[in-house]
């Protein structure tokens, strides 16, 4: 079966970047401009890991970090976000999340996250 | 048995004995008070004996006395004479003093053992008095001799240069009450003619020499003695006046109702026109000074308007100076910072404006006794010492000091060109003068204090804006940014797997792969502008976190955001293989303070460093191409109260010139092809400091290498 990734970001042109940086590396993706619309791909689809930004309109990126950890205890979410400091990233690997990604975002190291996720 | 007379004697040798302790007390024991002294004793001498001899029965202790008090008499003209000498401070010929003292011996030795000076008694209506000898006139001779050298001296006295206004006028007093006195003398002299058939008025006279004597040498403040003579007179110019015409028409009317009605007319005339006349001799008195002293009151209420403070004391100076016609003003004023008494403005005269440099510290008793006095005074009031303390190319007369509250200071002015003292009205002038110099001093600062504030604010605010905007603007921009890293990223993606996809067309075509290798360029010095704007932002963002203290202190392990810092920067910098990262410090070493921010500081100052090396790779290889191992050394010393936290790098260092500017925000030496809004630095400074207490300094030496040194408290 094809790894597939669940992107959520606001912003529609990063989502279009980042599922077609994904499809060169030969990974498929889904994309969710919300916290409501992810939450629903994630119960309707399976996915190997979940890139998620923390700055979402709606319910926020912790919020979504919650419930899908809540459906699924296992789930691999990675956290984008703009700024992170040393007690951030506690908090956010105590709350569940696998690993954080910086943003602006390096596709090289977008890269080097999704294959270790994955 | 006791007569009016003789009390009236009594009373004036009781009140020159009064005088005398009271001069040794003002003046303390020196030659003039001693001086004053011998000439009191004579004037005793003649005043008890001839009192006693008055109401003696025995007529041989009357002529005994007789010549006993005489003697007093004869030593009178002698010590009056001396005693002016010392007032002027005149050293004369031993041979002048020396005659006039074998002179006097003479008249001495003849008036006890002849009767040549004084003879014998004779009886008057009153009771018995001497009788003039033969060569009596002799001694009026001298007496008049003697006076008149003492004026002389005393006239060239005043002649001089270096005589100050107040000598001049207690001088010029001492001259005329020699001269009334003089004519006092002869005429109590006469008595011994039996010209008169009232009893002889020489203790009055002797009072009228030695009261105003005494107020002479122990006061300072002369305007008093020159109005209150110049009242004095009058006083008696009218009492005389009326006294004269009152007798003149009891005598010659024949109307006892019409001359006591005119007498009682002209005595309240008196009193009525007596203070008429004495506020219009003031007035042409004291004119001149009333014309400056009018300016003085001017000027005093447009100084509040003055609002730089070196204007004003200059203004106030130079006013003084040309109104009052003084040789020079001085104005000192506090140091707010030290407390010394510091010299801001000195006006002479004659000169242009003169910069010296002058300070007086706060606990100099030339500035306690100014405190102690807190009113214009003479500069002659002083104690010695404390004049001779006082050192001033010009020689001070008054000293005005001005004093509200925190604002302290005072004024020094020279003496009037013209040399006259300084009148009681100057003084009061002065005072109101020395308040509003206070109150527009004090209004200067406030003001200069005020715009500093305001600077302040404006500035603050300025700060305060931008970390307002800071988080919102950030955030958007950062959105932007993250979409010119991925499209960075992808075009380098993009380029990569054509190439990989069509080897040989582009390693064929020269064109194509220069082409395409340019691209990959272009894509890769965009994602390095991306991620120096992303630093930039990353410090505003830091500065707009600084405005809202965290106050979770707390103690952690060093190691840990050490570490961290580190494991993030090595990533930054991609660091080569010879690079030492020295950790000084146990794994267990524990600090206390913000977490988070202690974690910022190092962060920034390893990175600091890091650049600081790079930055120094740079330049050598410019000149010759020598890499050298990069170092840095990060280490921790534990003290009882406080932590030390040591950074030392061997990087490019810091140009001395530099040094002051380090913690000033928004500097950088790093040129703009590198990250770094100079933002960084203050906020350490202010994260240690303000947050935590604490203190930073360093300590560098350009292309050597610089060493950053923390101090935190322990709690």
């Amino acid at each position: 079966m094809n790894k597939k990734v669940l992107i959520v970001d606001d912003e529609e042109e990063i989502l279009a970047f980042m599922s077609r940086f994904l499809k060169r590396l030969g990974i498929d993706s889904n994309i969710a401009v919300s916290g409501e619309q992810a939450l629903e791909k994630y119960k309707q689809e399976s996915f190997d890991c979940v890139f998620l930004d923390v700055h979402l309109g709606g319910i926020s990126g912790i919020d979504v970090l919650k419930q899908i950890k809540s459906l699924n205890n296992d789930a691999k979410v990675i956290i984008i976000t703009g700024s992170i400091s040393a007690d951030n990233k506690e908090r956010l690997l105590a709350m569940g999340a696998k690993d954080y990604l910086q943003k602006p975002i390096d596709l090289a190291d977008f890269k080097e996250k999704v294959l270790t996720y994955i | 048995m006791y007569s009016l007379y003789q009390f009236f004697i009594y009373v004036s040798s009781a009140t020159v004995i009064f005088l005398t302790a009271f001069v040794f007390y003002k003046n303390k024991a020196n030659s003039l008070s001693y001086r004053f002294a011998f000439l009191n004793i004579s004037f005793l001498l003649w005043m008890i004996s001839y009192a006693k001899m008055y109401s003696v029965q025995n007529e041989q202790i009357a002529y005994i006395l007789s010549h006993v008090g005489f003697v007093g008499t004869i030593l009178v003209p002698l010590f009056l004479f001396l005693f002016l000498l010392d007032f002027i401070e005149r050293k004369i010929n031993k041979f002048i003093k020396g005659i006039y003292i074998l002179i006097s011996l003479f008249f001495v030795i003849f008036t006890i053992f002849s009767n040549l000076i004084i003879s014998e008694l004779t009886h008057t209506d009153w009771s018995v008095f001497p009788s003039a000898g033969a060569f009596h006139f002799l001694f009026l001779i001298y007496t008049t001799v003697i006076f008149l050298h003492a004026i002389f001296y005393a006239y060239k006295y005043i002649q001089t240069d270096e005589i100050t206004s107040i000598k001049k006028q207690k001088t010029i007093y001492l001259m005329l009450i020699y001269g009334v006195y003089f004519a006092f003398f002869i005429f109590d002299n006469l008595f011994f003619y039996n010209l008169f058939d009232f009893e002889p008025t020489f203790y009055l006279s002797i009072l009228f020499c030695v009261i105003p004597i005494t107020t002479i040498i122990s006061s300072y403040n002369l305007s008093n003695i020159k109005v209150a003579a110049i009242k004095f007179l009058l006083f008696i110019f009218m009492l005389a006046l009326v006294l004269i015409l009152t007798n003149y028409i009891l005598i010659s009317s024949t109307n006892i109702y019409v001359s006591n009605f005119i007498t009682f007319m002209l005595t309240i005339s008196f009193f009525m026109f007596y203070r008429k006349v004495i506020n219009k001799a003031e007035n042409i008195l004291f004119s001149q000074n009333k014309h400056y002293q009018n300016i003085l009151i001017h000027a005093a209420s447009g100084m509040a308007k003055e609002h730089n403070i070196d204007r004003l004391l200059k203004l106030i100076a130079i006013i003084v100076v040309k109104t009052v016609k003084v040789s020079f003003a001085a104005i000192f004023l506090e140091n707010q910072t030290t407390g010394n008494y510091e010299i801001k403005i000195l006006r002479a005269f004659s000169n242009k404006n003169n910069e010296l440099l002058f300070s007086y510290d706060k606990n100099h008793p030339f500035i306690n006794f100014i405190k102690q006095k807190n009113e214009p005074f003479l500069f002659d009031e002083m104690p010695q010492f404390i004049a001779h303390s006082v050192v001033l190319p010009f020689r001070p007369a008054l000293i005005i000091p001005s004093f509200f509250e925190d604002i302290k200071g005072f004024m020094i002015i020279g003496e009037k060109n013209n040399k006259d003292i300084f009148t009681k009205e100057d003084m009061s002038v002065f005072k109101m003068l020395a308040r509003q110099t206070s109150l527009a001093i004090e209004n200067c600062l406030f003001f200069e204090q005020y715009k500093q504030a305001q600077e302040k604010i404006s500035a603050a605010e300025k700060l305060a804006s931008i970390g307002g905007l800071a988080e919102g603007v950030a955030h958007q921009i950062r959105n932007r940014l993250n979409q010119f890293s991925l499209i960075s990223g992808e075009l380098k993606f993009e380029i990569e797997d054509f190439q990989n996809n069509n080897k040989e067309t582009v390693n064929t075509d020269k064109n194509l792969k220069s082409t395409f290798n340019y691209i990959t360029e272009l894509s890769t010095s965009l994602k390095n502008n991306v991620d120096k704007t992303n630093e930039i932002i990353k410090g505003i963002l830091d500065f707009a976190k600084m405005e809202s203290k965290s106050t979770m202190f707390e103690t952690f392990k060093f190691k840990e955001i050490v570490d961290l810092s580190y494991d993030m920067l090595k990533i930054k910098h991609h660091l080569p293989d010879n690079f030492l990262f020295i950790k000084n410090f146990k794994d267990d070493d524990t600090v206390f303070g913000v977490k988070s921010q202690i974690m910022e500081v190092i962060y920034n100052l390893i990175d600091n460093a890091f650049e600081a090396i790079e930055e120094k790779n740079n330049i050598s290889l410019n000149k010759k191409p020598i890499r050298h191992t990069g170092r840095i050394e990060v280490s921790l010393i534990k003290k009882n109260d406080f932590s030390i936290i040591k950074i030392s790098d061997n990087g490019s260092g810091i140009k001395e010139q530099n040094f002051g500017k380090i913690f000033v925000p928004f500097f950088t030496t790093k040129s703009s092809r590198k990250s770094g809004t100079g933002i960084g630095m203050y906020i350490v400074k202010r994260m240690i400091v303000e947050n935590h207490n604490g203190k930073i300094w360093f300590e560098s030496k350009h292309m050597t290498g610089t060493d950053i040194f923390i101090e935190l408290p322990n709690h």
